[in-house]
């Protein structure tokens, strides 16, 4: 078996699960697996935005490899069957398993009007979940609807996380404020919390939280940091917004 | 209170289509958010403290994820991530700011200082199970290979035994 074909697929697959959302002890394993799989040692050290691997065979040479993994969305269907596909390595040959490797990267995800459904319902729900009106609830499924259209946009931009919250954060509190203003609600907060809810870093928290449990301190805290940030984006933009609206049309 | 733990069953439902969650998964995913929100009002009505009923809930929530996970072959972080968004404080972060913006300075500190317990307290529930979990089978995988050194151990003893 060739050391480097085996070095490049161990890294793809364990940058597709870094990728999707895995956490970092996770993303350690499946390559620690596959590669022990082919008979190699391997030594790997995974942080948020980088992968590297260095593997020795049995005549005791070296082969190292470093993936850099530039940005992360969130799809746990494919964490899920990565991980299904790394524990079933021994019933495929290498090629069937470079193979399944390619069908779930290429897998895909649900269609963008479910996305936007998601976005709109989310919202709606949340406002409702925190004792708001029907009134409220239904300028936040438009608020949400907004969200979603800019979250698309600013990915195709390919914009940073930091921006695409601060103007999450402005839009929706602006969207309540307009509806408030036009007397279809009575209070500005429910429409405004339910809209935040869906920006807020829920996942970048629960990974922050078990990768320092698991031992990975270093990615753990810049995970913790993400979280932060993200939340400190989304408090920028709606304070920015309240202070517009309070200093010239008042709440 | 029904009517509650309702939306915040649909609510984990619409961001685990969001998180690309599919088939089983999804609606376990959505079971955990109602049961998360239940265990919440549960002890929030019977007089804890509101980080302590987040934090209470947030154990639930971990716990049924770890079991389901091992039901359903998933990794643990599937159903989990999507269960939890309902407590995140998002409620918190707004209210500190707006009262920020309004200069209600104490009321900003109280709130954001709640915020920061919410945040805590749903941490150190994660921690909690996580790191019991983790033991567990840690203890599990040493007793099964303990048994299988006994058993090696025994054959060779018959061995020995037979050759005498």
């Amino acid at each position: 078996m060739n050391e480097n074909r085996v070095l490049i697929l161990a890294n793809l697959v364990g940058k597709i699960a870094l990728q999707s959302g895995a956490e970092t002890y996770r993303v350690e394993d499946i390559i620690n697996r596959i590669c022990k799989h082919y008979g190699l040692n391997a030594q790997c050290f995974v942080s948020i935005t980088c992968i590297i691997t260095s593997v020795r065979n049995h005549k005791g040479e070296l082969f190292c490899s470093v993936e850099r993994v530039p940005n992360r969305t969130t799809n746990l269907n494919k964490v899920h069957s990565i991980n299904q596909l790394v524990r079933d390595i021994k019933k495929y040959s290498f090629d069937e398993f470079a193979k399944n490797v390619n069908i779930i990267d290429k897998e895909v995800p649900y269609k963008k009007y479910m996305y936007f459904l998601a976005y709109c319902f989310g919202a709606f729900s949340f406002a409702l979940l925190f004792k708001g009106k029907f009134n409220d609830a239904c300028c936040a499924f438009i608020s949400g609807g907004l969200i979603f259209v800019i979250s698309d946009f600013a990915a195709k931009l390919q914009s940073n996380s930091f921006f695409i919250n601060t103007l999450g954060g402005f839009i929706c509190t602006i969207c309540s404020y307009l509806s408030y203003k036009m007397g279809f609600t009575d209070t500005v907060s429910y429409s405004i919390i339910g809209a935040i809810m869906l920006l807020v870093p829920g996942i970048a928290l629960t990974n922050a939280i078990r990768d320092l449990v698991a031992g990975d301190l270093l990615s753990g805290i810049s995970r913790a940091v993400e979280a932060f940030l993200v939340g400190a984006a989304l408090a920028i933009g709606t304070g920015f917004a309240l202070f517009i609206l309070v200093r010239f049309g008042g709440i | 209170m029904l009517l509650e733990i309702l939306w915040a069953a649909t609510s984990t439902f619409a961001f685990g289509i969001i998180f690309n969650l599919k088939g089983k998964k999804l609606f376990c995913a959505s079971a955990g958010g109602a049961l998360g929100w239940a265990v919440y009002i549960f002890f929030k009505y019977n007089g804890s403290s509101i980080p302590a009923s987040f934090l209470y809930s947030s154990i639930a929530i971990t716990i049924y994820s770890e079991i389901i996970a091992r039901f359903l072959k998933t990794p643990v972080t599937s159903t989990l991530i999507a269960s939890l968004i309902p407590l995140v404080p998002g409620s918190g972060v707004y209210f500190t700011m707006s009262y920020l913006v309004e200069n209600k300075i104490e009321d900003a500190v109280a709130k954001g200082t709640e915020t920061i317990l919410i945040t805590v307290a749903i941490t150190v529930g994660i921690v909690f199970v996580s790191t019991f979990s983790q033991i567990y089978y840690k203890i599990r995988r040493y007793n099964k290979i303990k048994k299988k050194i006994d058993l090696r151990n025994s054959v060779k003893l018959k061995k020995q035994i037979n050759r005498f």
